[in-house]
C-alpha cells in the first residue's frame, strides 16, 4: 500500500521522465512490432503463396528441344526427386513495352495454370477466385505493377520472333518463384487460345541456335532434409539437366532474391531499434542518477521512516515499467497501422500480398525483453540508494557535484557565453555522458542510413560493387550483329570517347555441377568488384564469388571444371569478387575462356562514354543504321534512378529513420536538460542576481548541450566512419554482398553530425525556456 | 541634507497560496541613502528578506513604486533590471551563493566582465585588489566547495562589489558563519561603508545590527520604528548594543 501511494506521488512529480520513457518505448515497440510484423506477414503470405502454387523445390528453364524424353525420364527417375511439374512457355526476342516503360529481362509466356492467386484491384487482398482469360487478356505478376507502372487495363506490347503481339492486363497474380520486382525472369499468363496461336506464330522462327521455345522444370526433392543448394547440385551431377538449362533457380533462391529487399530494410530497422532502445536505457540510468541526486533529502527521509532500499527501488523500477507497459500498450495499437503501409511500400518490390496478423509473438518477446532489460539497469542504477544513510542525507551530506578538471578553459570577457557554457560542461562531464553517448549513437546511425543511402543512390558506389551501369547499351539481336562490331565502335567514337568497355553476354554454366549464372566479358580487365585475388584475363582463369566460393567450398588457385550445353573445361580460379547478378551467387570470365565451353561472342556492349549528354544521339545514328539487328539503349542515371521504386523507398526509409532520430533526440534531450536544469536550478538564480539576462542564460544553456552534441556527433561520425560500412556489410552478407562499397563524402557524416547537433540544440534551447521562471527569491533562505 | 538614492513607496508584494493571497508587504515607504548602513530587523517571516529582493529588483512588487535614478524598478524590463543587478547594485546572500563550476577569483570577475564600462585587464585587477583586501587571495583559483563558508562569503562580498555598486545588498550575510567568521565579515562591510558604500543589509543579529547607523524594524509587512545611530565604534560597542537591546525591545522583538 506504502508502495502504492509513493508510486503514484513519484509519477506525479516525476512525470516529465515519466512521459519520456513511455514516448521512447512507444517509438521502439511501434517500430518493432511494425517491423515484425510486416516480415511475418510477409514470409506467411509467401509460404501461402509457394505451396498453392505447388512449384518444387528447383526450378529449371531449359530449352524445349533439349528436353528430352531421355532427359526428362532421367529426372523422373532419380531417387533424388520425388516428383516433377512441367509448363510449356514462349520467351520474347526483345523488349517489352507497357506504357512506354521498357522491361529487357526475360519474360515467359505460358498458358494460366491452377495455383496462383489474383489479386483484388485496392491491391490490399487476394480474389477467392480467379477469372478465366479472355483472347487479348493476360495475367502478370504483381512485382511488375510498381516496376513497369502499369496498371488493369493497360497494354502489354512484347516483341516475339515474327513480329509484335499485344495483351491487355486483366490483372496481377502472386507468382512465387520469379514474381518480384527485382528478378530477372518473369513468368506470365494467356489464356489457352493465345497462347496456342503465339506459338504458331513464333513457331517458324524456330531454330537450333535461336530458340523461343521453353520448358520450366520444377522438382519436387524426395529427401525434404536436403538443402535445396544440394538437391539442385546432385541432380544436375546425376541427369545434367541445370548444365542444359539457360536458368535454374531454388525455391531458398526464390525466397531470399524475393524478400531481398525487405530483409534489407528490416534489418537495418532492427538494428535501428536496438540503438534506440539502447538510449533508453542510457536516459532511464542517467534519469535515476539525477534523481537520486536531487531527491537524496527526500529519499534519507523515506529511509529514516523505515523505507528499505529494496523498496525504494522497487518504486523507481515500478515507475519506469509502468511508463514502459502504457508505451508498449500504446505502440502494439500504433504498430498496426505503420504495417499496414509499410507493407504496402513492400509488395510492390517483393509482389506478395501479405497477412494481415499482428505479430504477436514477437512483440511480447520484445515486450519482454524491453522490460527485463530496463528492470535490470534500474536495479544497477539503484544500487546507490543503499549508500544514503538518513543521517547523512538529511543533514544535506551529499558529495560536491564540481571538481577540478583538467579540461576547464579559462572564463574570458570576450566569448563570455561561451566560457561560462564550456565550464559549467567541462567541470561535470560525467552528467553529461550520457547525452553524450545518446548523441554518439544517434549520428552513428544517421550515418550508417547516409553510407546506405550513398550506396544505393551513388552510381559509383553500384559500379564497385558490381553493378554494371552504362550510357549506352548495344545488345544483339542475332548473330549477324557480331560482324558489324567495329562499326559500332566507331560511330560511338565519332561523337565521343568510351571510358569503360562493358561486352558482355550472361549465361548459366555449370561449376562442378552447380549452375551458375556466368558473366562472360570481352574486356574481362573491365569486370568490377574485384575483392581478392586477380582478374580472369587468361583463357583458363574465371573468378567467383564469396557466396560461390562458400557453397562450392572453393578458393583462389582452385582447379574447377565448367561446363555448359555441350562441352566441358577445367579453369582456375584466380579471384573472389562480388556482383549484383543472382543477388551474389555467380561467376565471370573472358570471351576467350568461354569459347572453351561454347561460348562464340558476347551479346551486350555497354560503355560507359566520356560525354554521356551524347547518348541520344549516338543511339539515334545506331537505330537508323543497325536497327534491325541491335537494339540500343541509352541510359541516364539520374533520371532512372529517380524513379525507382527501390531508391524511392530508401529515401523514404532514410527520411523515417531521421524522423526517428529526430524525435528520439527531442525526447532524450528534454530530458536531460530538464534534469540538468533542477540540478543547476541555483546557480541559474545566482547568475540572474548577479546581472546574466535570462536570454544569456539560455543561450549559455544551448552552447553547453551544442559542446556535448558537437562532441558526441564528432564521436558518432568517427565511429561512423569507422564501422558504418562493417555494420552494413554484416546485414549485406547475409544476402549475398560481400563487400559494400560506399561513396561517402565529407557530406556523409557532416550532415549526420548536423543534423542530430541541430535537433539537440534546438530542443536543449526550447527546454530551457524554464529558465525564464527562475526566480532569483528562490535563493532566499529564510 | 543626506541625498536618497533609492526611494520606496506604497511598496506591496503578496503572493497567491492555496487559492488565496498572502500578503507579505504592505504599503511600506523606505528612502535609503548615500553612504548609509541601513539595516532592517524584524521576526522571521516578517518580510525583510522580501522588502529587501523587492527594493533590489530581485524580485518584483505587487504594487507601489521604487525610483532608482528617477526609474521605476517595478516597471523596468528584465533586460534593464539585469543591468541593474549587474553595475549599480550588489548583493550578498546568506548561503552565499557561490557559482559551484567556477574559482573564487572566477565568481570574482565575471560579474565584472558582465559590465561593458571596464575592460578585462581593469577587472582582473580590481578583482585581485578585493581577494587580497578580503584575505583569501591565495585561495583565488579554489573552488567554492573547497574553502569555508567565512571565505566563500568574503568572495561573495568581493563579488558583491566588484563593479562598484551604488548600492550593497545583504542578506542576512553572516545567518550561515561562526563568530569568528562573522567578525570578519561585518568588519569588511563596516570597511566598505566607511569608504563611502552605501549598505541595505537584512539581520536579525545583534552584533550585525549595531554595525549599523540606522536600524529599521520590520512587522507584518510594515516599517513600524526607526533607529538612528552614530557612527560605529568598536570601543563603544557596549553602549551601542544597550541602546539596541532597549529600542528592539521596545519593538518587542
Amino acid at each position: 500500500m506504502e508502495i502504492a501511494a509513493l508510486l503514484k506521488a513519484n509519477i506525479k512529480h516525476k512525470k516529465g521522465s515519466f512521459i519520456s520513457v513511455l514516448i521512447l518505448a512507444f517509438i521502439i515497440v511501434t517500430t518493432a512490432a511494425a517491423s515484425f510484423g510486416v516480415r511475418e506477414n510477409y514470409i506467411d503470405a509467401y509460404e501461402r503463396v509457394q505451396e498453392a502454387a505447388d512449384l518444387g523445390d528447383a526450378g529449371c528453364i531449359i530449352a524445349e528441344r533439349l528436353l528430352t524424353d531421355e532427359l526428362m525420364e532421367q529426372v523422373k527417375s532419380s531417387s533424388l526427386v520425388e516428383r516433377v511439374n512441367v509448363y510449356d512457355a514462349i520467351d520474347r526476342m526483345g523488349d517489352t513495352y507497357i506504357n512506354g516503360n521498357r522491361d529487357s529481362n526475360s519474360w515467359f509466356f505460358e498458358e494460366m495454370r491452377d495455383g496462383l492467386k489474383l489479386v483484388n484491384p485496392e491491391y490490399d487482398g487476394l480474389e477467392a477466385e480467379i477469372p478465366p482469360l479472355a483472347p487479348g487478356e493476360i495475367y502478370l505478376p504483381t512485382g511488375l505493377r510498381a516496376k513497369l507502372e502499369c496498371d488493369i487495363g493497360d497494354t502489354v506490347s512484347a516483341q516475339f520472333a515474327g513480329g509484335v503481339h499485344e495483351f491487355t492486363i486483366k490483372g496481377f497474380v502472386e507468382e512465387p518463384s520469379c514474381g518480384a520486382m527485382m528478378m530477372g525472369w518473369k513468368q506470365v499468363f494467356l489464356c489457352r487460345e493465345d497462347w496456342q496461336a503465339l506459338r504458331e506464330a513464333v513457331a517458324p522462327y524456330e531454330t537450333d541456335t535461336q530458340t523461343s521455345f521453353f520448358k520450366i522444370v520444377y522438382a519436387f526433392k524426395t529427401d525434404k532434409e536436403m538443402s535445396d543448394a544440394k538437391f539442385i547440385r546432385e541432380l544436375n551431377l546425376e541427369t545434367g539437366i541445370v548444365s542444359k538449362s539457360v536458368g535454374a533457380l531454388t525455391k531458398d533462391q526464390s525466397t531470399n532474391y524475393t524478400g531481398l529487399f525487405l530483409n534489407i530494410v528490416l534489418y537495418v530497422v532492427i538494428g535501428f531499434v536496438l540503438v534506440l532502445f539502447a538510449i533508453v536505457l542510457v536516459v532511464i540510468a542517467h534519469g535515476i542518477k539525477t534523481e537520486t541526486e536531487m531527491d537524496f533529502v527526500n529519499l534519507g527521509i523515506l529511509k529514516a521512516q523505515g523505507f528499505t532500499s529494496g523498496r525504494l527501488t522497487r518504486v523507481i523500477m515500478l515507475r519506469y515499467v509502468l511508463a514502459e507497459l502504457i508505451g508498449v500498450v500504446l505502440g502494439i495499437i500504433a504498430s498496426i497501422p505503420l504495417e499496414r503501409i509499410l507493407s504496402s511500400v513492400f509488395k510492390g518490390i517483393t509482389g506478395i500480398i501479405p497477412d494481415k496478423s499482428i505479430a504477436l509473438l514477437d512483440a511480447a518477446l520484445l515486450v519482454i525483453g524491453m522490460l527485463a532489460l530496463s528492470a535490470l539497469v534500474v536495479f544497477l542504477a539503484t544500487r546507490r540508494l543503499s549508500k544514503i544513510s538518513p543521517v547523512r542525507a538529511i543533514s544535506g551530506g551529499r558529495k560536491e557535484i564540481y571538481f577540478n578538471s583538467r579540461i576547464n578553459a579559462p572564463i574570458t570577457k570576450r566569448g563570455l557565453n561561451f566560457s561560462v557554457a564550456y565550464r559549467a560542461f567541462s567541470s561535470s562531464v560525467k552528467r553529461y555522458l550520457g547525452i553524450l553517448f545518446i548523441t554518439a549513437l544517434l549520428t552513428y546511425f544517421a550515418v550508417t542510413v547516409n553510407v546506405m543511402g550513398a550506396m544505393t543512390d551513388s552510381r559509383a558506389a553500384l559500379e564497385a560493387m558490381g553493378a554494371g551501369i552504362e550510357d549506352l547499351g548495344i545488345n544483339y539481336m542475332n548473330e549477324e550483329a557480331v560482324d558489324h562490331f567495329d562499326e559500332f565502335e566507331e560511330i560511338v567514337q565519332k561523337y565521343t570517347d568510351i571510358r569503360v568497355k562493358r561486352y558482355t553476354v550472361h549465361v548459366y554454366y555449370s561449376l562442378n555441377g552447380e549452375n551458375i549464372i556466368t558473366q562472360i566479358n570481352m574486356y574481362p580487365e573491365t569486370i568490377p568488384g574485384l575483392l581478392k585475388g586477380k582478374l580472369p584475363l587468361m583463357d583458363n582463369e574465371l573468378i567467383i564469388t564469396e557466396a560461390v566460393a562458400g557453397a562450392l567450398d572453393l578458393k583462389i588457385g582452385d582447379k574447377v571444371t565448367v561446363e555448359g550445353k555441350k562441352l566441358k573445361a577445367e579453369y582456375i580460379v584466380s579471384g573472389i569478387y562480388q556482383t549484383m547478378n543472382d543477388a551474389g551467387y555467380s561467376m565471370a570470365m573472358g570471351i576467350e575462356a568461354a569459347k572453351r565451353v561454347g561460348s562464340r561472342y558476347v551479346g551486350y556492349l555497354g560503355m560507359c562514354l566520356e560525354d554521356a549528354s551524347k547518348r541520344e544521339a549516338i543511339a539515334a545514328e545506331l537505330r537508323e543504321k543497325f536497327g534491325d539487328i541491335v537494339e540500343v539503349y541509352t541510359f541516364d542515371y539520374d533520371e532512372e534512378m529517380s524513379g525507382d521504386v527501390t531508391i524511392i523507398a530508401a529515401r523514404a526509409f532514410r527520411i523515417v529513420i531521421y524522423a526517428f532520430a529526430g524525435v528520439f533526440a527531442l525526447v532524450a534531450v528534454m530530458m536531460v536538460c530538464s534534469a540538468a536544469f533542477a540540478q543547476e536550478r541555483t546557480d541559474l538564480g545566482i547568475c540572474k542576481a548577479i546581472g546574466f539576462t535570462s536570454g544569456r542564460l539560455r543561450a549559455q544553456f544551448t552552447l553547453r548541450f551544442f559542446i556535448i552534441s558537437l562532441a558526441g556527433a564528432v564521436l558518432g561520425a568517427i565511429a561512423g566512419s569507422l564501422f558504418s560500412e562493417s555494420l552494413l556489410n554484416l546485414i549485406f552478407g547475409m544476402f549475398g554482398l560481400v563487400r559494400v562499397y560506399t561513396v561517402n563524402t565529407a557530406m556523409t557524416y557532416i550532415s549526420a553530425a548536423a543534423f542530430i547537433c541541430i535537433c539537440v540544440s534546438v530542443f536543449a534551447f526550447i527546454a530551457s525556456r524554464k529558465v525564464k521562471r527562475v526566480e532569483i527569491r528562490e535563493l532566499v533562505t529564510e | 541634507m543626506k541625498k536618497a538614492i533609492l526611494s520606496a513607496k506604497g511598496v506591496c508584494k503578496s503572493f497567491a497560496h492555496g487559492g488565496g493571497q498572502v500578503h507579505v508587504l504592505s504599503q511600506v515607504d523606505i528612502d535609503l541613502y548615500e553612504g548609509d548602513f541601513t539595516v532592517i530587523m524584524g521576526a522571521s517571516g516578517s518580510g525583510k528578506s522580501t522588502l529587501m529582493y523587492a527594493l533590489s529588483g530581485m524580485d518584483r512588487a505587487t504594487a507601489g513604486e521604487i525610483i532608482y535614478d528617477g526609474e521605476d524598478i517595478v516597471k523596468m524590463s528584465e533586460k534593464r533590471l539585469a543591468s541593474l543587478r549587474c553595475s549599480d547594485f550588489g548583493f550578498i546572500f546568506q548561503q552565499m551563493h557561490l557559482v559551484s563550476n567556477l574559482t573564487l577569483f572566477e565568481n570574482v570577475v565575471v560579474p565584472g566582465y558582465l559590465n561593458k564600462e571596464k575592460s578585462a585587464a581593469e577587472v582582473k585587477a580590481r578583482a585581485d585588489e578585493l581577494l587580497e583586501q578580503m584575505s583569501i587571495s591565495h585561495i583565488k583559483s579554489h573552488l567554492p566547495s573547497q574553502v569555508s563558508g567565512g571565505e566563500q562569503q568574503r568572495c561573495a562580498i568581493a563579488r558583491a562589489v566588484i563593479n562598484e555598486p551604488r548600492l550593497l545588498f545583504a542578506d542576512e550575510p553572516t545567518g550561515a558563519l561562526n563568530r569568528k567568521n562573522t567578525n570578519d565579515v561585518l568588519d569588511l562591510l563596516t570597511g566598505l561603508n566607511r569608504s563611502g558604500q552605501s549598505i541595505l543589509m537584512v539581520t536579525h543579529d545583534l552584533r550585525a545590527a549595531l554595525r549599523a547607523g540606522r536600524i529599521l524594524y520590520l512587522e507584518d509587512g510594515g516599517i513600524i520604528g526607526e533607529l538612528t545611530l552614530p557612527p560605529y565604534d568598536l570601543n563603544e560597542e557596549k553602549s551601542r548594543e544597550t541602546q539596541v537591546n532597549a529600542w528592539l525591545s521596545s519593538m518587542h522583538w
